[in-house]
């Protein structure tokens, strides 16, 4: 059984059909990435996935439970969690809270608890700072918890939002974009640290326009045009796959035989 | 570069004497000594000042209890009063017309303001912006129209004369006892810690998320209509209890007691300090309340001018909240200690310090 599984997902804005009958797999322990033109769909389908808009047709289902139709705070607590393309931290808060907050759901000492900070909340608390700590450190951000999230440059704030992500413990994580804005070693650093998440037990769905990232990093690949699936299977397949090198470039059939 | 140099040293100052807060050997001590000094101050200031101290105390409280709402969760409200309003009209009534004694009037009215508060948090909940600023305002005023209309319970337009002195075991508080000095200062603790305690806590960072983004935060599985939910009854709470001890220190209470330039007031407290912060809402109050004795007194200097040339303090006394507002949004909209501390976060107790250090 899938771990995610999408089934025949419309989603249409008024007029516009912008996930169009999509059927998309996530095998646990996977890393599958969604690609496509943009304007493609693929945000939409992450969208789609954590409830942030109600799907027209289809069915979208998480551990065999349907999720599709339940409220996105639901969604993360089943154990799906996302970072946003145009990021979305809680700028006026430091990096630690954001991590914290990421891990809200880990949190259910009461109100009564905190005013006499009894030991569950002492314990909760001491646990989940001692988490954000390490996830903070092991994705690079160990020497700025104390910092402000908007004072962070651009690349680590696209990391403070996969660490926000890992702190709700979710199985699988989405990511919208992580090597957008990242210098070459920068994304290689973060293909390193989404195998790392990986080899931890973490499944992950990966939009990206990084090509070296994608074909690299990925077991899977789905390509998604005009909110259709084009083509899906390997790296090696996808690179020379006609319909996907005629989505990218439009229709040159000269380079159509050079591959990618 | 001198002037900046200047400035470096003004923030080393201010960051060395958080530090030291932060360290227990010094901070308990310090705190201490600070209420001692408080505690003391009635005894050697007129009952002039007591008054206007107690003036400050009882904003100071309505400042933390709209900073909830307004500083934590992000949205404003104009109607801050109804809440300090209905706490006040509740205890006056239960304990004349319902002869209750006066603490269990004070419990009974602050469970009463919170109900209010989860009321109005409801009846704004998928509002935002300014369309909830106007709602906050409506709400105000259906409040006082009803304490002004309803005079079978509210005695209407006439209002509600000797209601009792508020008192701790018969011990009745007045003026020159200190009792009300000593219970809005005993609130004032109460707000600090119940602040310190809760923003501190999930509930904070939580309230602090739906401010910052709402989207992202439903996205990390917070609930965002329960925090507001909580902030606002706990903001009702808090300004109700100040309302039980605003009327028996007034004696008599009616419907003209409690005004939308209060409302004002306590927005311009928490803007000029700075929203979302405890010490912000201390200096703001600080400043702000007093404000407007200040005036009167300036005024007072030119006595000897016929009347009709000098201008009235209470009506003046909004013009110069205006110019500190328009004056704070062009120069500082945080608010003076508003905005970013340069204090390292507060890990919790019980981390490794090499830990925390990152
Ligand atoms: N809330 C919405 N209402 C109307 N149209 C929308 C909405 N969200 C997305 N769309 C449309 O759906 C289409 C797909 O958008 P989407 O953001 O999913 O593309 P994308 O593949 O993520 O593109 P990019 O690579 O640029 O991020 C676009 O035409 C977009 O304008
Ligand atoms: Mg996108």
């Amino acid at each position: 059984m899938a771990l995610l599984e999408m089934k025949q997902v419309l989603m249409r804005f008024g007029g516009l059909v912008a996930v169009d009958g999509l059927s998309l797999k996530v095998e646990e322990g996977e890393i599958v990435s969604l690609i496509g033109p943009n304007g493609a769909g693929k945000t939409t389908v992450f969208n789609t996935i954590t409830g942030v808009y109600e799907i027209t047709e289809g069915e979208i289902c998480f551990g065999g439970e349907r999720i599709s139709g339940l409220l996105p705070r639901e969604i993360v607590k089943r154990g799906v969690s996302r970072t946003f393309q145009n990021i979305r931290l809680f700028g006026k808060l430091r990096v630690i809270e954001n991590a914290l907050i990421g891990a809200h759901i880990n949190m259910d000492y009461s109100i009564p608890d905190a005013l006499f900070r009894t030991k569950k909340y002492r314990t909760q608390e001491l646990t989940l700072h001692k988490k954000a700590l390490e996830v903070l450190a092991s994705i690079g951000l160990g020497e700025y918890v104390h910092e402000y999230a908007e004072n962070l440059p651009y690349g680590l704030q696209r990391r403070l939002e996969i660490a926000r992500a890992i702190m709700s413990g979710a199985k699988i994580l989405l990511l919208d974009e992580p090597a957008a804005g990242m210098n070459p070693q920068e994304s290689e650093d973060l293909m390193g640290f989404i195998r790392s998440l990986r080899d931890k037990g973490y499944t992950i769905l990966l939009i990206e326009h990084d090509m070296n990232v994608v074909m690299n990093v990925s077991d899977r690949i789905y390509v998604v045009d005009y909110g259709k699936l084009i083509a899906k299977g390997k790296p090696e397949q996808i690179k020379n796959d006609p319909g996907v090198i005629r989505a990218y470039l439009g229709d040159v059939s000269e380079i159509m035989g050079e591959g990618a | 570069m001198k002037n900046r140099k200047e400035k470096n040293r003004t923030e080393n100052v201010s960051v060395r004497l958080g530090m030291l807060f932060r360290k227990k050997k010094a901070a308990v001590p310090a705190f201490l000594l600070l209420i001692v000094l408080l505690c003391l101050l009635p005894q050697v200031t007129s009952l002039y000042i007591q008054r206007n101290l107690i003036m400050v105390g009882f904003y100071m409280v309505l400042g933390f209890s709209l900073n909830f709402v307004t500083g934590y969760i992000g949205e404003v409200s104009l109607g801050h009063a109804a809440f300090y309003a209905i706490g006040a009209f509740s205890v006056s009534l239960l304990t004349t017309d319902a002869g209750m004694g006066y603490w269990p009037a004070v419990v009974l009215s602050v469970l009463l303001c919170g109900l209010f508060g989860l009321l109005l948090a409801f009846a704004t909940m998928r509002v935002s912006g300014t369309y909830l600023a106007i709602l906050t305002l409506a709400f105000f005023y259906l409040v006082m129209n009803i304490i002004q209309n309803w005079e079978g319970l509210t005695h209407g337009v006439v209002g509600i004369y000797d209601i009792p002195a508020a008192n701790i075991f018969g011990f009745a508080f007045t003026m020159k006892n200190g009792g009300y000095y000593y219970c809005i200062l005993a609130y004032v603790l109460f707000s600090i810690l119940i602040t310190r305690l809760l923003i501190g806590s999930r509930f904070g960072r939580a309230m602090k998320a739906v401010r910052e983004d709402p989207l992202a935060a439903t996205m990390a599985g917070i609930n965002n209509q329960t925090f507001r939910v909580i902030a606002y009854v706990l903001a009702g709470m808090l300004a109700g209890l100040a309302g039980t001890l605003y009327a028996p220190f007034c004696g008599y209470i009616n419907y003209l007691t409690f005004t939308y330039n209060m409302c004002l007031m306590i927005l311009v407290i928490i803007i000029t300090g700075g929203r979302g912060t405890m010490k912000g809402v201390i200096v703001g109050s600080l400043i702000i309340a007093p404000l407007g004795e200040v005036l009167r007194g300036l005024i007072s200097l030119f006595d000897s001018l016929p009347a009709e040339y000098l201008p009235d303090p209470e009506q003046w006394r909004f013009v110069i909240y205006g110019l500190i507002m328009v004056v704070m949004m062009r120069l500082r909209p945080q608010g003076i200690l508003g905005g970013k501390s340069r204090l390292d976060y507060r890990m919790p107790a019980g981390l490794d310090k090499k830990e925390g250090n990152g």
